[in-house]
Formats: C-alpha cells, structure tokens, sequence
C-alpha cells in the first residue's frame, strides 16, 4: 500500500499552473479577457463568427471569468483588430517577407540591416542609396547595414528575394516572418497574441457589472502603448466617472503628450497617481490595486509598486456600471495600442494572486520580463 | 481569409444622421445607437463640422462606396473616404483629416 502514499506525495510537491480563473473561486464578480483564446473571439458583435486569423477585426470578447462578463464593440467601425507577434517583439520592418516585393516605408536615421536568401536584388532609393543588395542563392543570406536619411525608403526587388528582414541596427538576426503588420511570427519563439485599438474610435464595453459588494478592486492589463499623443483609456467602469461614484480606471497615457499610466479608483472622490518614465512605444504590465474605505490606489509596473496615493477615497463601495474597454463611454480617449489581456477581479487579491497573475500576463505580454 | 483594408469615413455633421441610419439599416450598428458609426467630432477652425469613422473593411464595402447606389449616392457625394493597407490606422486617420483641413476635438482633460 505504499505505492499510492507515494503518488500523493509527488501530487502535493508538484507546481500546477496558475489559471487566473481561480482569482474568482469565492464568487467575486470581474472580467477577464484573453485573446490568446480564439474560442473566445468572434469578428462580428454578436458572437457568432470565430476570429480565426491574424488581422481579423474583434467585434465580441467573451468573459472567461465565468461571471458572463462579456465585451461587446459598439458598432462594426468601432472594432479592433487581431494580431500576433513574437514574444520578444517584431524586428523585421517589412511586409509579406516569405516572397518580398517592392516596396515602400518610412524609415529613421539610424542604422539598419537587410538581409535575405535568394537570387534576387534589392536597390534602394529615397532614405538611402545603399547597395544594391545582390542574393547569391537560395540557401545563402546576404547581408547589408546602411544608415538612411529620416525618409521613405524604397526597396526595389528584382527576381527571387525570400526570407528578407529590415531591422534597426548593424547585424542580421534570426528572421522574422510578417504576413501583414498584425501576422509576425518567429521560429523557436513564443507567439503572443493582441488585440489592437486604433486610438481613434476602437472599443468595447459589456453590461452593467454589479460591484456593489466590495470596496476593493484588483485591475490587471498586459499593454503596449503605441502612442503618447492623446489620454487613452485601457479600461473604466462607469461611463462618466467623474461625476459617478464607485468607479476605477486604467490611463495609458493619462495626459496628452506625456510618458505616463495612471490608475484612479474613487468611493465618491477620486484617488490615484499618475506615473512617468514610460515612453510610447512600450510594453508594460499593469496593476492598480483600489480600497476605497482603506483610502488605497496602489499601481504596479512589471511586478514592481511604483506609486501608492492614500488620499480619501469618500466612501461606499464600486458601482454596479458597464465596464468600457479602449474608451471612455465608447466616445472618447481613445487608447492607441494593444491589450495582451486584461483582468479584473473585484476584492484585494492576495500577494500570491497579484504576483502570479502579473506573471501570467507578462508571459502573453510581448517584450516584458518580470 | 478575409482581407481587411483600412477606411477612414468622414461626413458633414448635417449628413451624420443619416450615415448612421444607413449604417444601422445594413447592420453595422444598432439602431440609433449613441454615438454610432460617425463618433469622432472633428473641426474646421476650432468649430464641429464633420464626423468620422476609422474601420477595417472588406472589398465588398470598397466597392459600394466607389460605385454607389441611386440610394446611397447622395452620402457618397459627400463623404470624404479614403482607403489605406496599413499596420498603424491612427496615423492614417490623422493622415485624412489633415488633409482635409480638419482637427481632432480635443477631449476635456477630466481624470
């Protein structure tokens, strides 16, 4: 009888995987949205036709929290796209980089390198006069670094040119395969998956989410923020919280022009600090912790605390509102970048929680490592 | 596969209505929905003249705002559309609306 002693001692050991739906096991209520789960992904609003390729717009998300949560766009033009990408990040600069062809794209003053297998060439012209860049057989990968003027550059393919890379800086790595701007992929590394908003009219929001039983709030996000230039918002419960109460929300950035995130929760008053450092284009994972009678806004950035406001909150506890994804009311602030997923849980999530959710969404999070 | 272009739309604000009456009567949109297709309020010399849209579309809807119907002709001849491949949408709705001589209302700096 020793034998099966055994097997549950080696049960308890082992490590099982942090499934984020656990962070609702006690019946809070929340919102967890995952685009690496087609299944859970449908182009049109009414949930009926599967996202099933990168570069497919998003019409309807489904909750995976089990609280039937789900996030619905506004309408067919307010949809946001679907896309892919190497954990590590895209490098290649290029389009349709299996067979390239010519053609065009604007480019800085920095040094780059082309590279690709084939018999083909590759001239040059506008940004920089480089090359050209002559293939020398379809097993061999030639190479050239130039530094363009700040331009359009134009690349002017002649016979076969497979496997072709543009990069920033001086040496030819590991190619990257892009389909269009939303299919890059990487061979031995991670895929991870997005979902894009245009910062210009891209949202979703789903039906009143009664949070009326707590005063805490946890909000996770995998982000890149694709721009500085306008307030964008992530996520926001209420659709006008500033003058509703018992709301929170996600800022990326929080003020026009400026390198911040900012996460504001409010009982009737508004608490929360922006945070700074932050330069479009980055890619962060982003915590807000809200207590409204603790008078606590606490915000993390790749698993670390860099900002806590204890100003008063006011008082009663979060309200029973729609949750707006990408907008503000699905009219304004519109957020110009990519959610890699995004939880809410309504209660404190525990230090464990915090630190294996973060972790969870930094590994779907292209280019962050915590 | 389908094949999405990007599509910047952009109507007179008198004209608003009805684009979002023939949006919501081809089912891209409910009904009366607020805001609608036509969401974003852009100006001409700090007053609200248009309204625009920025959205993935097929060639389908391509081809029937480049050959319209006796129905929809009326909004085609006032609708500024341009269509774009691109990765990066935001620059090209900037892009349109500059050169139309338009500016983006500027939202309340409100936390």
């Amino acid at each position: 009888m020793n034998m099966p002693l055994v097997l549950l001692n080696r049960r308890r050991r082992g490590s099982v995987a942090f499934n984020p739906v656990s962070l609702f096991s006690a019946g809070e209520q929340g919102f967890w949205l995952e685009p690496s789960d087609l299944s859970t992904m449908f182009s049109d609003r009414a949930g009926t036709t599967p996202v099933t390729t990168p570069g497919t717009v998003v019409g309807k998300r489904l909750d995976k929290s089990g609280r039937g949560n789900h996030a619905v766009a506004p309408t067919d033009a307010a949809r946001p796209t679907y896309g892919i990408e190497p954990k590590t990040g895209r490098r290649n600069l290029l389009l349709a980089t299996d067979t390239m062809a010519t053609q065009s794209l604007t480019v800085t003053a920095v040094a780059h390198t082309l590279a690709f297998t084939g018999t083909g060439t590759v001239t040059l012209t506008g940004a920089s006069i480089a090359g050209p860049l002559i293939g020398t057989g379809a097993s061999n990968r030639v190479s050239l670094t130039f530094t363009p003027t700040a331009a359009s550059l134009t690349l002017t393919v002649v016979g076969s040119v497979t496997l072709a890379q543009l990069e920033l800086g001086s040496t030819a790595t590991a190619y990257q395969r892009v389909g269009t701007a939303f299919d890059v992929t990487e061979a031995g590394v991670t895929t991870v998956h997005y979902v894009q908003y245009d910062g210009t009219d891209d949202s979703f929001s789903t039906s009143s989410i009664d949070f009326t039983a707590t005063d805490k709030m946890s909000v996770f996000a995998g982000v890149r923020k694709l721009s500085d230039a306008a307030q964008g918002i992530v996520a926001e419960l209420s659709a006008i919280p500033t003058t509703n109460n018992g709301t929170f929300n996600l800022q990326a950035p929080s003020d026009a022009g400026f390198a911040r995130y900012r996460f504001i929760s409010k009982g009737t008053v508004s608490s929360g600090n922006f945070v700074s450092g932050y330069a479009a284009p980055i890619s962060n994972v982003l915590t807000g912790l809200g207590d409204i009678s603790g008078d606590i806004a606490t915000f993390r950035i790749n698993g670390v605390q860099v900002a806590q406001s204890t100003t008063d909150q006011g008082t009663g506890n979060y309200g029973n509102y729609p949750l707006f994804i990408g907008r503000r009311n699905n009219t304004s602030l519109p957020f110009n970048g990519r959610d890699y997923g995004i939880i809410i849980v309504g209660k404190t999530a525990s230090a464990t929680e915090i630190t294996n959710t973060e972790s969870y969404l930094a590994a779907n999070t292209s280019g962050v490592t915590l | 596969m389908t094949v999405y272009t990007s599509a910047v739309l952009i109507l007179p604000a008198a004209y608003r209505q009805a684009g979002n009456d023939l949006s919501a009567s081809m089912g891209w949109q409910p009904v009366d929905a607020d805001p609608g297709t036509y969401s974003v309020p852009l100006m001409t010399a700090d007053v609200l003249t248009h309204w625009g849209c920025r959205a993935d579309v097929t060639q389908t809807f391509i081809d029937m705002v480049e050959n319209p119907t006796p129905e929809t002709q009326p909004l085609v001849d006032v609708l500024i559309y341009d269509f774009r491949v691109t990765g990066d949408p935001h620059t090209h709705f900037m892009d349109v609306i500059t050169e139309n001589g338009l500016t983006l209302m500027p939202d309340n700096a409100e936390v």
